[in-house]
């Protein structure tokens, strides 16, 4: 199971995709951009039709120690780098979502500056997400 | 970029340097995340000594007598309810859009792939952090878009705070400025009761459906 990829200019996502939710109200999306040019590229956004809203989110670090989800306005992506986002880290927080079962395809706009635009058709996959041979019970490969 | 780990996840190459970490609470998913490590656990890098994929827990965690409520509503005696039988203890929220539902889909997944001599001995419970919105129904809802065998617990939120010390994870704070009165806070970590009513080992965002399965199967033949 690979994701969705898609590119305009020198941006590429890749590896998109969006786990089955648990729940009625929230679900996350997750990719990697990569920034092939020779400058950095800021994602302003995200925007589907397949839910009310969607936005970056981080883990931040609070006053006393710890670190908390917090809203995140925009992901700069360095000049021939790539940011990815995954579970635990960077992600994209799907509210209100419509009804997503496996296989479904779900077209997802990624807001780049200077009103550029990345359109993805992202699947939709089982709960455990994308896993690689070393996950498949039964294939531990000696890890 | 995510912030350090509570728990050094045992390195997966030869090794012959063992450290010793002092563990500091870091809790990735979810919202706030306390610094101080209640439980002082103390885990080894490097050459992971014990038999676990998931990581080692020396001294482990007993487990803990907490009083918590059922999606019914009825009180729910944790540890008279689940002693004597392997124990999944998670502490989540259902409004937790990554960690908490693959964390709990993972070990669905490690289910369904052991016996029936391995899962019936295995109870998976789920306790929310975040009782305002997580009502017995919407609990339960969850739940059963994952594993309806799961156990849902909620409570009021003194009750999972003192719920929270007692197993060792960070605790939530009141906060009088959130909507609910306080910070949604998880750790992110299953806790595995053996047989022993020990937790030996527990599993993080790094640990895999085989991490469940592989460390199920020894807690199902007795190894602590």
């Amino acid at each position: 199971m690979a994701g969705a990829s898609a590119a305009a200019g020198s941006v590429s996502i890749s590896g998109a995709y969006i786990p089955r939710p648990a729940s009625p109200d929230v679900a996350a999306l997750y990719f990697t951009v990569r920034n092939n040019g020779a400058a950095d590229v800021t994602l302003t956004g995200v925007r589907t039709s397949a839910a009310a809203s969607a936005g970056f989110h981080q883990y931040v670090n609070v006053s006393g120690g710890g670190q908390e989800m917090a809203p995140l306005g925009s992901i700069t992506v360095p000049a021939g780098g790539d940011v990815r986002l995954a579970p635990d880290g960077l992600h994209v927080m799907l509210e209100a979502p419509q009804a997503l079962a496996v296989g479904q395809i779900v077209p997802v706009t990624i807001e780049i500056e200077h009103q550029q635009a990345i359109t993805v058709d992202v699947p939709v996959v089982p709960m455990t997400g994308l896993q690689t041979m070393d996950d498949m019970p039964g294939m531990d490969m000696g890890g | 970029m995510a912030g350090d780990y509570r728990v050094v996840k045992p390195f997966r190459t030869v090794s012959l340097v063992v450290a010793t970490v002092i563990l500091s609470v870091v809790s990735l998913a979810g919202c706030a995340r306390d610094s101080s490590n209640a439980a002082g656990v103390t885990i080894v890098g490097g050459e992971q000594p014990g038999p676990w994929k998931g990581v080692a827990l020396d001294p482990p965690t007993a487990r803990p007598a907490i009083m918590l409520t059922d999606v019914d509503g009825l009180p729910f005696d944790f540890r008279a309810r689940t002693a004597g039988k392997i124990t999944l203890l998670y502490f989540g929220y259902t409004h937790c859009p990554d960690i908490c539902p693959l964390l709990m889909s993972y070990i669905a997944q490690a289910l369904k792939d052991l016996p029936a001599k391995v899962t019936d001995k295995v109870d998976v419970v789920f306790v929310t952090v975040d009782p305002a919105r997580d009502t017995g129904p919407v609990l339960r809802g969850w739940l059963n878009n994952i594993d309806p065998d799961f156990i849902g617990l909620t409570g009021s939120i003194e009750q999972i705070v003192a719920a929270e010390k007692a197993a060792g994870v960070p605790t939530s704070s009141m906060d009088s400025s959130e909507p609910n009165g306080y910070t949604v806070l998880h750790s992110a970590e299953v806790l595995a009761f053996g047989f022993d009513d020990e937790a030996h080992v527990l599993f993080d965002s790094a640990s895999t459906p085989t991490d469940f399965e592989h460390d199920l199967r020894l807690l199902a033949k007795g190894v602590a």
